[in-house]
């Protein structure tokens, strides 16, 4: 809920009752990596992640969907 | 989001603004899986990413993608495909039959066309889309039957 992943608790409790248990370990995993990466640039003061050269890379992969 | 992560690109910190304006910010599935693909292809920043914050390589590119969500304040949403049939073929994915609808009207490519098929799928099904921000010159080239028959506009960042 602090991240805004869900709006309030119950739609939090409905959508991990769908999910199942096993699958739970593995939303809060992710959600806790998340929080890593925001804490990640506070420390940087940018964002952690850099894809140098992505978009021309981007633009020639779909290039080669035509 | 792939144009703001591109620090080799000059319109790099435009595109990072455009994203951190405020407003309502849509995404589709086939944005995650772009994203998800250019950064599968970075294996040194994946493990750099991995070590630093201590999380299965696994798992990583899924949290990037929450973390590019909420960083940016952008709102998924899935287009509930169902799968109608296309004429005397039989089922299909609802996006590559829009495409394929939309193929006739757009000259577009393959990417470019899926992208449109899911904001007309989302639009649809009542989204407030009406304009495309991207850094892919192609798109201007379908400009004007975006905007007269979508009523989508295009705002290229260059």
């Amino acid at each position: 809920m602090e991240l805004g992943v869900f709006k309030s608790r119950s739609e939090a409790v409905r959508a991990l009752v769908k999910i199942g248990i096993e699958e739970l370990s593995d939303l809060a995993v992710i959600v806790d990596a998340c929080e890593k990466l925001f804490e990640l640039e506070r420390r940087l003061g940018d964002i952690p992640i850099r894809l140098r050269g992505g978009f021309k890379e981007l633009i020639e992969m779909r290039e080669r969907s035509y | 989001m792939v144009l703001a992560l591109d620090p080799s690109d000059p319109r790099s910190s435009r595109a990072k603004e455009r994203l951190e304006r405020e407003g309502y910010k849509v995404i589709s599935e086939l944005v995650l899986v772009e994203l998800s693909n250019m950064l599968s292809k970075r294996r040194e920043l994946l493990r750099e990413l991995s070590d630093e914050i201590r999380v299965d390589e696994g798992k990583l590119i899924p949290a990037i993608l929450l973390y590019m969500v909420k960083r940016f304040n952008l709102t998924y949403r899935s287009t509930g495909a169902s799968k109608p049939a296309l004429p005397g073929l039989g089922r299909i994915y609802k996006p590559m039959l829009t495409a394929i609808e939309l193929s006739g009207i757009l000259r577009l490519k393959t990417l470019d066309l899926l992208h449109v098929a899911y904001i007309v799928i989302l639009k649809n099904r009542g989204e407030r889309i009406s304009l495309i921000v991207t850094g892919d010159g192609d798109f201007k080239k379908a400009e004007a039957e975006l905007a007269r028959i979508l009523k989508i506009n295009i705002e290229l960042i260059d």
